[in-house]
């Protein structure tokens, strides 16, 4: 019986020092620590507008990076905007943002004066030298008339008529307003923007027709705590933007269904979105022919992206 | 019979108490806990009435998306099947019967004798106490030991004299003789042990707690356990022994949460001499609210636990207070790096009122700095407990206040800083039954509160609460050879919280919760090799939950009696009222919203089965191996999100853990060790609206952060003369994290056309399917050298030691958005002198 005690203390205790040295041999192996997943499915970080009716196309092309920030660097990608037989090389700027006054961070932007074509699908595709790829196919709408806009100056309401689109993406009714404020000064005030979805203005009544009323001075009255008389419109223009299906839908979203959907990413082998659209810039007026017919007024200058887009 | 007068019995269900009536009910008469148990009856018909009358019209005003989203979580996506109604209501009729059968054998026994053995110096009951009774020649007539509350019953015991022998390690054999004839039918006899000169002190612990009936998945602690586990302080804390059990997870040294066998630390049950503590750990992993000094025992259930304990689903830490010495003064103070610490004991009135002082303040904070590391973190803790010894027949009453502070940042560059206070007041009597069957019972009362929150120290965003008041009667009564053990509770919580849409669904800020409950489990004894212990506990609370039943079992077979090979098992559905929410999303969080339910739903819902087998070889060694499964329901977590965001909705789960606990131990005069491997899997189940959009699934499994696969421990220590040694070895393979698979720009076209050449964009990292990442392995050696000075009337302990000696890198989280990994301690020296007065 006391043998049997002491082998069982034997080896318990050779047990234990058996479990001790293979803890020390243990503590010699420090093992790695790679936070990162390997990512095999996402290469390119691609969004932008392609617009039908602008001189220079920007998309900004990113590769999908290891850390949050990201250095001023040249990007290594190679970006391609081809259609059938056409393959336009798209160049390279650095840009910096200054999201505060002492943060500065960088992006790769792409960009072509190339003359694009209306109701033509488009491939952007991105590549780099290790073979990252990523692409997005979409279409450019064709080009639609300019809307006509029926504005009355006593009410500063308007009606405003758009045909000829597949799918009305943006409309908004940009002022500037001068306005007596509540100590009796003059302001005036910046660019104000008022889209017209959220007016609840805009209705289709055929394939591809659409009409939308604008009548924004007494919400800006609201908001400014003024009467409506004390306003004063200095400049007012709308944006009319037309697009097709590569447009994002649903966008009444939370950001947790944004960011992985498919359905709201075209990019394939990285996220983004990549949408073809013609904008018109109008005067928020009247134009009438020589019969006193209402017609549509003259465009404004294409969105300029790289300037302030109301600027005076 | 007995002549007793009946009370006029009417409608049972309108009995009023008298006006003016203030006396506590004499629950050993047989007719007082009858008419107790039908009233209790009548409440619950009529509240569950009301109930239904109130569930109908609250149904109505559940908005559609919530109730879609319940009816998504509770049936069609329920991947582990509730335990059927009709077993519940089987088992819980059999129970019945019992309860009955009670009231029936009220005569049935013959001659008993019953009693409490206690500590002869502060009336501290002795647990596991041996007791025989002998003929006049020493023959054996029948032993047993005590409980734990002290109690030992005989039963059916024949006329005659017999010698009463009463032993217990450390302490003078009582030994008497007694008279059994019939000229009563219990005898009750307490028994007070005096430490004698064969004490063998806190040194010896052969064939400790072998006698005692441990369940399965229960852990007898003591004192010397707790010394045992290297802290670095004067004393050992009850936190650092239980971090070295198989099967209990600390995700970290910060933050004071422990996960046992797949539970959250909200599942964890902690009591101190009967009265809740909501957050018993503090902010430094190593230390808890029961110091070593404090400590008469403590039983730890890692699952399986009987229906005396109700509320949570996963574990219980069931603390008994030391009593004060009815006698002598004794006084400790201690002080480390990482804390100073004072204990105070003395008679008040000798030989029947005492008190206990502990008090504690840590100064890790300030340390820290002088080891060129920022250990932002403190707490503070007070403990009095006043005890009164009411008669020689070891009857006790207590009372009880304790607070504690916590406060740091868990990320200690930048993140936000953590801060929760508890309070404790409780009361406590516990007696031995003077007439009729009843052999023991104790009465509790006790206010428990939590308060944490979370942000800025001077405007904290986000802040909760939650306060009970509980009163409980338990009682136990022997009836022949079945023993009854049962109780009847009543609570009262109150519940606040604001959190500014952390978890945007619980928009709910104040709530009172009324509830009561009642338990009842037997001990059946089959043969002297099996016992069987069925039970069952009853719980509801107005307005809120219904009616609810948890059955609950434990089986056990020693063939060769308690010394010996014991194979046990149990099996058991617990409820819990109130889920302790936390954004577990990664693991540096110790803020927790406590609340009803999320959505009206029902109550979280778990169901333990556990097998074991603890076989000694020999008189120092023993091992022990468990095995179990759990099924948890409506488990609130953390909705998924793709996106590193800092708020969050809430969803259900369903959690199921297995695993197996392995440990042995040693425990020889000087050298002593024990060694633990766990392994385990949690896998919850969830169906959160987005997954079918994101991963073309609408139901997905995970292992959550807390997933520990592997766990080994080690513990070895020397105890010679005045030197001793101890040393801590502990692994663990990784915890799971939601790996990022890169970095962008988020460009969004809702707002307005997106112009990338003057926005931005929103930074974003890019997140993998949640929790498919493993952290590195867990491992550190602590060690600490323990030298005893003998000045006279004082030992002086002096100490050395190292937490993480051999400088592991032990990752604590990583923050997926700022790329930061956050370490848990590096290596850390110390010192600690330890003055006391010897016992």
């Amino acid at each position: 019986m006391r043998s049997a005690a002491k082998k069982n203390t034997f080896l318990f205790r050779s047990l234990v020092f058996c479990t001790a040295l293979m803890g020390l041999i243990w503590t010699s192996c420090e093992s790695p620590f790679d936070p990162l997943a390997e990512n095999d499915t996402y290469a390119f970080s691609i969004n932008g507008v392609i617009d039908l009716s602008a001189d220079t196309q920007w998309v900004r092309v990113m590769p999908i990076r290891d850390s949050l920030t990201f250095s001023a660097q040249k990007s290594k990608a190679k970006v391609m905007l081809s259609s059938g037989s056409t393959n336009i090389s798209m160049r390279d700027s650095v840009f910096a943002y200054h999201p505060s006054i002492e943060d500065v961070t960088y992006a790769n932007n792409f960009w072509t004066k190339d003359n694009l074509v209306g109701g033509v699908e488009y491939t952007l595709s991105a590549s780099n030298e290790n073979g990252a790829f990523a692409s997005a196919t979409f279409s450019i709408p064709a080009d639609f008339p300019t809307p006509v806009v029926d504005y009355r100056e006593e009410t500063r309401f308007a009606y405003v008529e758009v045909s000829g689109i597949e799918q009305l993406v943006v409309a908004e009714a940009t002022y500037i307003l001068r306005y007596i404020d509540a100590n009796g000064r003059p302001q005036t005030s910046p660019p104000l923007t008022v889209n017209q979805f959220e007016t609840e203005a805009v209705e289709r009544y055929r394939s591809g027709d659409f009409t939308f009323r604008v009548n924004d001075m007494p919400y800006f009255a609201e908001e400014l705590g003024v009467s409506e008389n004390a306003i004063t419109i200095l400049y007012s223009e709308l944006l009319i933007i037309s697009g097709n299906d590569s447009w994002p839908r649903n966008l009444d979203i939370d950001d947790d269904l944004y960011v992985l959907s498919e359905d709201f990413y075209n990019v394939e082998g990285g996220l983004g979105t990549v949408s073809g659209i013609v904008s018109k810039r109008i005067p928020l007026e009247s134009c009438r022919d020589s019969n006193e017919e209402l017609v549509a007024c003259p465009t404004l200058p294409a969105i300029n992206w790289q300037e302030q887009r109301y600027g005076e | 019979m007995n002549e007793e007068v009946f009370p006029e019995v009417g409608n049972i269900c309108s009995v009023s108490r008298p006006k003016n009536d203030y006396s506590f009910p004499d629950f050993t008469n047989w007719y007082v806990r009858l008419v107790f148990v039908l009233r209790s009856f009548c409440i619950i018909v009529k509240i569950s009435h009301h109930r239904a009358i109130v569930r109908k019209n609250i149904s109505k005003k559940i908005p559609a998306a919530t109730k879609k989203r319940l009816q998504m979580s509770y049936s069609s996506f329920r991947v582990s099947e509730r335990p059927t109604n009709l077993v519940v209501k089987i088992l819980s009729s059999v129970c019945l019967l019992l309860v009955l059968s009670l009231f029936n054998s009220e005569n049935a026994y013959s001659q008993t004798i019953r009693g409490i053995i206690s500590d002869a110096n502060n009336a501290t009951p002795l647990v596991s106490a041996n007791i025989v009774l002998q003929t006049l020649d020493e023959e054996m007539y029948a032993g047993t030991s005590t409980d734990g509350n002290g109690l030992f019953v005989f039963s059916s015991v024949d006329e005659g004299t017999y010698l009463v022998k009463a032993t217990y390690i450390g302490y003078e054999m009582y030994e008497d003789t007694i008279t059994v004839d019939w000229t009563t039918d219990v005898i009750n006899l307490s028994i007070e042990l005096k430490p004698g000169e064969n004490q063998l002190g806190d040194i010896v612990v052969t064939q400790r707690g072998r006698d005692a009936d441990v369940d399965v998945g229960q852990q007898k602690i003591d004192r010397i356990d707790i010394r045992r586990a290297p802290t670095p302080a004067g004393s050992g804390d009850l936190a650092t022994y239980i971090q070295t059990l198989p099967g209990v997870v600390a995700t970290g040294d910060r933050g004071g949460n422990l996960f046992i066998r797949g539970g959250t630390p909200s599942e964890n049950l902690t009591l101190i001499d009967g009265a809740l503590v909501y957050q018993p750990f503090h902010i430094i992993g190593f230390f808890s609210v029961f110091p070593e000094e404090v400590v008469t025992e403590a039983d730890f259930y890692a699952g399986g636990f009987g229906p005396k304990y109700s509320g949570r689903t996963s574990s219980v830490l069931d603390v008994k207070l030391r009593n004060g010495d009815l006698y002598e003064r004794h006084w400790s103070a201690s002080v480390s790096p990482f804390i100073g610490q004072i204990y105070f004991e003395s008679p008040i009135k000798k030989g029947e009122t005492a008190l206990i002082v502990s008090a504690r303040n840590s100064f890790i904070d300030q340390a820290s700095s002088l080891y060129g590391d920022n250990q932002p973190m403190n707490f503070n803790s007070q403990l009095i407990k006043y005890n009164k010894a009411i008669s020689a027949a070891g009857s006790t009453c207590s009372a009880l206040f304790m607070r504690t502070k916590d406060e740091g940042q868990l990320d200690y560059e930048q993140g936000d800083v953590y801060r929760w206070n508890n309070f404790v007041l409780g009361g406590k009597c516990a007696a031995l039954g003077q007439q009729g069957s009843v052999s023991f019972f104790d009465i509790n009362l006790s206010v428990s509160h939590i308060s944490n929150e979370v942000g800025d120290p001077d405007d904290p965003e986000r802040r909760s609460s939650a306060t009970v008041f509980n009163t409980q009667v338990n009682m136990i009564q022997v009836v022949n050879k079945l023993r009854l053990e049962y109780g009847f509770y009543t609570n009262i919580r109150w519940l606040d919280h604001e959190i500014n849409d952390y978890f945007i669904d619980l928009n709910i800020e104040k709530r009172v919760l009324l509830g009561s409950g009642a338990y009842l489990q037997t001990i059946i004894p089959v043969g002297d090799k099996i016992q069987i212990k069925p039970g069952v506990a009853a719980s509801w609370y107005l307005f809120r939950y219904g009616v609810s039943l948890e059955p609950r079992a434990q089986v056990s077979f020693q063939p060769r009696g308690k010394k010996n090979e014991e194979l046990s098992a149990a099996w058991g559905i617990y409820r819990q009222p109130l889920t302790g929410i936390t954004d577990f999303r990664d693991a540096g969080s110790a803020f927790t919203v406590w609340s009803t339910a999320p959505y009206d739903g029902e109550q979280m819902t778990s169901t333990h089965a556990m097998i074991g087998w603890r076989q000694p070889l020999g008189e120092k060694i023993d091992y022990s191996i468990e095995g179990y499964m759990k099924w948890t329901e409506d488990l609130p977590v953390s909705t998924w999100s793709t996106i590193a965001q800092f708020n969050t909705n809430v969803s259900l789960a369903d959690g199921e853990t297995q695993g197996v606990d392995v440990k042995l131990n040693y425990d020889g005069r000087i050298f002593y060790s024990s060694a633990g491997y766990g392994y385990s899997i949690t896998e919850y189940t969830t169906a959160q609206d987005l997954f079918s959009t994101w991963f073309g699934e609408p139901i997905q499994k995970y292992n959550p952060p807390h997933d520990r696969r592997h766990q080994v421990n080690v513990q070895a220590g020397f105890d010679f003369e005045k030197f001793k040694i101890n040393l801590s070895w502990d692994f663990g393979t990784g915890l799971p994290y939601t790996r990022p698979l890169g970095f962008d720009d988020l460009i969004r076209f809702e707002d307005s056309l997106p112009d990338v050449t003057t926005e931005y964009g929103t930074p974003r990292v890019i997140l993998d399917k949640p929790f498919t990442g493993r952290m590195p392995e867990f491992h550190r050696l602590n060690v600490s050298v323990e030298k005893s000075v003998d000045l006279n009337t004082l030992w002086m302990k002096l100490q050395v030691g190292a937490i993480n000696t051999y400088d592991q890198r032990n990752i604590f989280y990583y923050d997926v958005y700022t790329q930061r990994r956050i370490d848990q301690l590096p290596f850390f020296p110390y010192a600690s002198i330890k003055v006391e007065t010897k016992r």
